[in-house]
């Protein structure tokens, strides 16, 4: 719906373009000013926002991340059913928004987060283009904890869960990024032939 | 009373006004296009690409057919 909006909407500043290119000679007219304020201005700066939204969206989804082959398996990993592999429980039970799953667990939240995963991305594609990919893709640094927290931090079965509770300085340890949750919660993604990933 | 010169001779604007249509018809056409584009590399080009056109293209206009007049 939303693309079939975007395309109209293209398709209408461009039939206005080619209105002002024929009348281009008489736009000091109240109606040629309307009319190029309109269609260089004010319609386009609409409808770019409208595409940066739509692409802002796209760019984020599932089907976007495992686009290149070496991600692949990492999308098919989220299916896997097995209760261990926290992709596969948090994908599979909708946990996290099942179009943007691979966003919502591997960026952090926030203005910067949001540039540190453009960023980033910028880099994958830079990789998978110009530099041989590893065999095996390690995470750039540690996975942040404070990921697990935006959403584990009041949740009862985190504050009460009876693995949080001894030693008693663990719930701040891990609320300050001390202890990270991947210590005990290990199994990410359950990769063919290969157990620690 | 005294009125405003243009600053800018009036082939120059119109030449001016007609590259800010051309670039922004450009723009508008390369971002409609990566709406329905599935390659990382392509849709990473083509929205900085479309939509710096399209800027460029307003921009343009605005001065050439405002500041300018």
């Amino acid at each position: 719906m939303i693309l079939l909006a975007l395309t109209i909407g293209a398709v209408v500043i461009l039939v206005l373009l080619a209105v002002l290119w024929r009348v281009r000679d008489s736009l000091s007219t109240p109606f040629g000013r309307a009319l190029s304020l309109g269609t260089m201005a004010l319609l386009p700066a609409v409808w770019v926002a409208g595409v940066l939204l739509e692409s802002d969206a796209r760019i984020k989804k599932v089907s976007f991340c495992t686009g290149c082959h070496e991600m692949a398996q990492y999308g098919e990993s989220l299916l896997v059913d097995d209760d261990e592999s926290l992709p596969a429980v948090h994908y599979r039970n909708g946990l996290v928004p099942r179009e943007k799953a691979c966003y919502t667990c591997h960026s952090k939240h926030g203005l910067t987060g949001y540039a540190e995963a453009k960023l980033a991305g910028l880099h994958d594609i830079y990789v998978h283009y110009l530099h041989e990919v590893p065999e095996r893709i390690h995470l750039r640094s540690e996975y942040p904890t404070e990921i697990c927290l935006h959403c584990h931090a009041e949740a009862q079965s985190f504050l009460e869960g009876r693995g949080h509770q001894y030693p008693k300085s663990l719930l701040d340890d891990l609320k300050s990024g001390e202890v990270s949750c991947l210590e005990c919660h290990d199994v990410a993604h359950y990769l063919e032939g290969n157990d620690e990933d | 009373m005294r009125t405003r010169r243009s600053s800018l001779p009036a082939t120059t604007r119109m030449q001016l006004i007609q590259c800010a249509i051309l670039a922004e018809a450009v723009g508008v056409v390369i971002l409609a296009l990566s709406l329905f584009v599935s390659a990382p590399l392509l849709l990473i080009l083509s929205i900085p690409i479309g939509a710096g056109l399209t800027l460029v293209g307003a921009l343009v206009w605005v001065w050439a057919f405002i500041w300018a007049s």
